[in-house]
């Protein structure tokens, strides 16, 4: 495997091993202090940027937009989303107070809290949105409860309650009145509490609007939290501050349940399942590849040696990318995997070749020199040819993985260097008593069987080549690229489960677009001009908040005031516990009344009341009672407090009476307004997204906003990534033609490469799984790294001295059985992360390597069994 | 006959005073008023409301001479002077009572006039000692006045009674009665906008003939 010693520098390689070999001891000393140091460095100055868009270029388009929609509109742009969910309104309400109490409580951590429902100007001014219809019926369904909320005012209790149902029956007829809604809410009240569930009565259901919500009642705060940029975990204290809120609410178990999500959730959860996915496979990789080299190398010291090598370079280079590029993105944390199975391949060659060389009869120091020289054209061409297919992403718009490129390609070539300095002077200190013999090395495989195939069959496996290639090309070209960020992510996590949750319900504004307008006239004719478009659902600005007819509704209202009298809506309904006598009689009349009833609802309230009954008589406890009282009237006393906020409203809503908080959110300080523009469709398919964006694109095409970010993204990545793949092409070829000098030679191989890269594909497509941000460095990185393999086997079969006449069975394809193994798995160990995206990266690079190796070694010495060799 | 359980939900909540009887005297007296929000009502509201309030007493009084009838007129006037019927007009039937035909309005106030007369001389007939105690007043601005009023009756016991009223020029009428918390226009905006949705004006105005004519025979 020895070239002329004075091509690639020979001389100079040979010198300083020597000297290496002589004096290991300070070579170790420098090489440590430079780790030391690059070691602190990184932990103190290396940050990740968890921001999508900051992965891409600035010159994008639609990036000054987005700037300026993130500058003006801060409190709607790195958000924590609280959702409060409850079967009934009073309670998801009560409790979202709770939760909006707790975090004022904080008020550094969260100094922005919205809450629309809850505001309470929106509470004071809430019914001026409804409609003249609305608010007149309104007005008749509590004119009809007044009465029945007079007498529970005066006895506030069950059997106040229950007295007042049997008085109203007594004068059925003459009041007209319809009793089915109060009867069938509280006959389902009654039984569900006495069957164990959780149904308390819901007030706001009678006396208000009936929202039918599959029975989910969800209030939505919009948070905008304190972030510490410092950390690498920026929301961290205040997503930690919100579970603790949580918990000391009981909103983490219960009836009523409290759920966050929002860009800062889903970023924090994704970092930390990318970390942790990270460092399982990193570990793993660290397991394995030890493992595999032990099998290989039969010595705990050289394994040792070899990972103490790798921990070096990886250290060198985390210092080096704090410097360089000083943020690294999530895509770049599973590049420290990454370098586990690739770095480990230097050292793996070295001793390997050290070893053939010492069962040879060499001297343990001779065969440090000899082995590193003769290695040399190969470690470097090696290092070359990964560092290209990592480099072939720098001249791209994709900045997050352009930086990537820029690291990873220093790392190789800082490898080169941590093999070249300590490697030797490691081999040189630690095999000092190194015997000839005594070493195990493996003994050459049996001649025959497998080895040999593809010297014996090399033209089927030619023709059968091509034949799979065509095959692959064809299904490769089915592969799709999903640009979807949510798809990425921890599909478990807390925050990427509810986002869908409400996605699939419509209740969210994740993919609206925005549109940033500078006058009155332009937000209104915009809108209107949006909401003409079909894949346009919504379309909300200022002027919305500010409804028609205001003046007539605000009398409206005042009359629903005099009607129901000043000491109603105030007054206190508290339910009191009163005595077992009450209650029965109360009961015992109401049944009376009742009697067979045929009504259906009738009959739910007389079982209900039945079961009550017999409850009591079980337990023989006034408690069974009283409870009960709590059940029914327990959510009275916030639905008038609601009420009474909303009709005691005196002012009409105008801009200039609006708090700054709610005006803000739909006009800047800067004077820029605001358009939301909600889908029509969910928007979950790419189709229906491009059109949206496409459409709207086409009244006002400085639209920005998740939609327009995650195309544009896809855009450009699926056009780095084939620049990318053409770059690594061009770099390679260049270089094997520039040094093996032999375009022959070249294209053998890239041959088994370019195979084993369209069969991945292929594949990728058979086992469903689409491109994204993260498995699209695959490819490039892939052509770099699995080109190593062919110029080493095209190196040992040049070099002659074959045994068996066949390069499979040198101490090199061991080599590159054993590396390609090492790096498939500790790639492989990457599909393991909770991080749906650093999965399916580690499963295509394991995947593709695997078949890189295996059509190298089946399909190059089948091409190279054309050349006469000796 | 305790009062709160004799407060039905019935047609009217001054059918409870059917069963009261009444004897001598007992005029206003006036109670100290204790203020529960904002300032007192203006002395006008509480003019109108004690004037009223003497009739009635007056009323009951005459009961024993003279008729329904005869009662009625006496008291119509001071009725008239007392209730904002354009009001309450306004109330029962919600925001639609401001585009109906004259004819229709006036046809309502008109049948409302003449059934809240024979109410009042219907109810207030027969004295035995009953009285009217002023108790506290409040009022927001110059629109809004609230007045209480306490009817105590010939057992000692006493019925609250809040009387809503406006003030348009300094003119001040009542708009609603509230008795024991339940508000008598509620009632009639139930009941009477039922009619409404079914029978129209006409409807409503027969309801309120009826509901004379049964005032009249009892």
């Amino acid at each position: 495997m020895t070239d002329s010693p004075s091509s690639w520098g020979g001389r100079y390689f040979s010198v300083w091993l020597v000297w290496v070999v002589r004096k290991p001891i300070p070579v170790l000393l420098v090489i440590a202090l430079v780790t030391l140091l690059s070691g602190l460095y990184a932990s103190k100055h290396l940050g990740v940027n968890t921001d999508p868009v900051g992965m891409l270029d600035e010159s994008l388009p639609f990036r000054s937009s987005y700037d300026r929609y993130r500058d003006e509109f801060p409190d709607q742009v790195r958000t924590v989303l609280v959702i409060i969910e409850g079967s009934t309104p009073e309670e998801a309400y009560a409790a979202a107070k709770e939760v909006r109490e707790g975090m004022r409580a904080k008020a550094q951590l969260f100094p922005s809290i919205d809450w629309p429902q809850g505001d309470e100007y929106l509470q004071r001014h809430g019914l001026l949105f409804r409609d003249i219809d609305a608010l007149n019926r309104l007005g008749n369904r509590l004119s009809a409860a007044q009465p029945l909320l007079a007498r529970l005012n005066q006895n506030p209790s069950l059997p106040g309650l229950l007295n007042l149902m049997a008085d109203a029956r007594e004068h059925a007829a003459a009041l007209g009145a319809d009793f089915t809604e109060l009867d069938d809410a509280v006959a389902r009240s009654v039984y569900g509490t006495l069957n164990g569930r959780h149904t308390p009565l819901s007030w706001q259901g009678l006396l208000g609007n009936r929202r039918e919500n599959g029975g989910i009642y969800r209030e939505t705060l919009i948070v905008r939290p304190q972030l510490d940029y410092g950390k690498v975990r920026a929301g961290r204290n205040a997503l930690e501050a919100l579970r603790e809120i949580r918990t000391q609410l009981g909103l983490n178990k219960g009836p009523v349940r409290m759920w966050i999500t929002g860009s800062v959730a889903l970023a924090d959860e994704e970092l930390q399942s990318v970390l942790t996915g990270a460092k399982k496979a990193g570990l793993m990789s660290l397991m394995f590849v030890a493992l595999i080299m032990w099998l290989g190398l039969r010595s705990m010291k050289k394994v040792l040696i070899a990972l103490i090598a790798l921990l070096v370079g990886l250290l060198i280079t985390a210092g080096l990318a704090a410097v360089v590029v000083g943020r690294v993105n999530l895509v770049s944390v599973a590049f420290t995997v990454l370098y586990v199975g690739l770095g480990v391949n230097y050292a793996i060659h070295y001793l390997l070749r050290h070893s053939e060389l010492c069962v040879s009869g060499m001297s343990a120091n001779m065969a440090i020199i000899a082995a590193g020289t003769g290695l040399r054209s190969a470690l470097i061409l090696s290092a070359m040819t990964t560092a290209i297919g990592f480099a072939a992403f720098i001249p791209t718009e994709f900045k997050g993985v352009a930086e990537l490129g820029l690291i990873a390609a220093c790392a190789m070539l800082v490898t080169l260097i941590v093999s070249y300095t300590l490697l030797p002077a490691l081999m040189a200190l630690f095999t000092v008593r190194y015997k000839v013999g005594a070493e195990r090395v493996p003994p050459p495989p049996k001649s025959g069987g497998l080895l040999d195939w593809p010297l014996r069959f090399s033209h089927q496996l030619r023709w059968g080549a091509l034949v799979l290639g065509v095959l692959a090309c064809v299904a490769a070209s089915q592969v799709v690229f999903d640009s979807d960020p949510l798809n990425l992510r921890d599909p478990q996590a807390e925050s990427v489960i509810t986002l869908r949750r409400l996605l699939s319900e419509r209740d969210t504004g994740h993919r609206n677009l925005q549109a940033l307008v500078d006058t009155e006239e332009d937000a209104r004719r915009i809108s209107a001009e949006l909401r003409e478009l079909p894949s346009v659902g919504r379309v909300l600005n200022l002027f919305d908040f500010l409804p028609q007819e205001q003046d007539d509704k605000l009398l409206l209202l005042d009359d629903v005031n005099w009607l129901l009298g000043p000491e109603l809506l105030n007054a206190d309904y508290a339910p009191q516990d009163r005595s077992v006598v009450e209650h029965l009689a109360a009961i015992d009349r109401l049944l009376a009344l009742l009697g067979e009833p045929e009504v259906h609802t009738e009959v739910a309230l007389k079982n209900a009341l039945e079961l009550l009954k017999t409850r009591y008589q079980e337990r023989e406890d006034v408690v069974v009672f009283n409870q009960m009282g709590n059940v029914l009237m327990g959510l009275l006393p916030v639905t008038m407090e609601r009420l009474a906020a909303a009709l005691s409203v005196q002012d009409v809503i105008a801009v200039e009476s609006m708090p700054d908080q709610l005006l803000h959110r739909w006009l800047s300080r800067q004077g820029t307004y605001l358009i939301q523009i909600f889908p029509e469709t969910d928007a979950s398919e790419v189709a229906q997204l491009q059109d949206f964006v496409t459409e709207v694109q086409s009244i006002d095409p400085t639209v920005t906003g998740a939609p327009v970010i995650q195309l544009v993204s896809g855009e450009a990545i699926s056009d780095a990534f084939q620049k990318a793949i053409l770059w690594a092409l061009l770099g390679i070829s260049l270089i094997l033609l520039v040094l093996i000098r032999n375009i022959a030679a070249a294209l053998k191989i890239l041959t088994p490469l370019l195979l084993g890269g369209v069969i991945t594909v292929a594949l990728m497509v058979f086992l469903d799984i689409p491109f994204n941000f993260a498995n699209v460095v695959a490819l490039p990185l892939l052509l770099g790294v699995g080109v190593d393999n062919g110029i080493h086997l095209v190196y040992r079969h040049r070099n002659g001295e074959l045994p068996g006449g066949n390069v499979l069975r040198t101490a090199t394809a061991r080599g590159i059985v054993f590396g390609a193994l090492t790096t498939a798995f500790s790639f492989g160990n990457l599909a393991f992360s909770p991080h749906t995206g650093t999965a399916s990266m580690g499963i295509v690079l394991a995947l593709g390597l695997s078949l890189v190796v295996l059509t190298t070694l089946v399909v190059l010495p089948a091409l190279l069994n054309t050349k006469k060799n000796a | 006959m305790n009062p709160v359980k004799n407060h039905r939900l019935g047609l009217n909540g001054l059918k409870s005073f059917r069963m009261y009887c009444l004897h001598s005297l007992l005029a206003l007296v006036a109670i100290g008023f204790s203020a529960m929000a904002s300032a007192q009502a203006p002395e006008s509201a509480l003019a109108v409301v004690q004037q009223l309030e003497q009739a009635l007493i007056q009323s009951m009084k005459d009961g024993a001479e003279q008729g329904l009838e005869q009662r009625r007129r006496t008291l119509a006037p001071i009725v008239d002077a007392s209730l904002n019927y354009e009001r309450m007009g306004r109330f029962i039937f919600g925001s639609q009572w401001l585009s109906f035909p004259d004819s229709d309005r006036n046809a309502f106030k008109q049948a409302f006039r003449k059934l809240s007369s024979t109410n009042y001389a219907a109810r207030f007939k027969k004295y035995q000692g009953e009285s009217f105690e002023l108790k506290n007043s409040d009022a927001q601005g110059q629109r809004r006045a609230r007045v209480r009023s306490h009817f105590i009756k010939k057992d000692g016991e006493a019925i609250v009674f809040d009387y809503l009223l406006l003030g348009e020029n300094n003119e001040w009428k009542i708009v609603n009665i509230i008795v024991e918390g339940v508000s008598d226009l509620a009632l009639k905006r139930t009941q009477y906008s039922g009619i409404f949705k079914k029978s129209g004006m006409s409807g409503v105005i027969e309801t309120m003939a009826t509901q004379e004519q049964q005032l009249e025979n009892d």
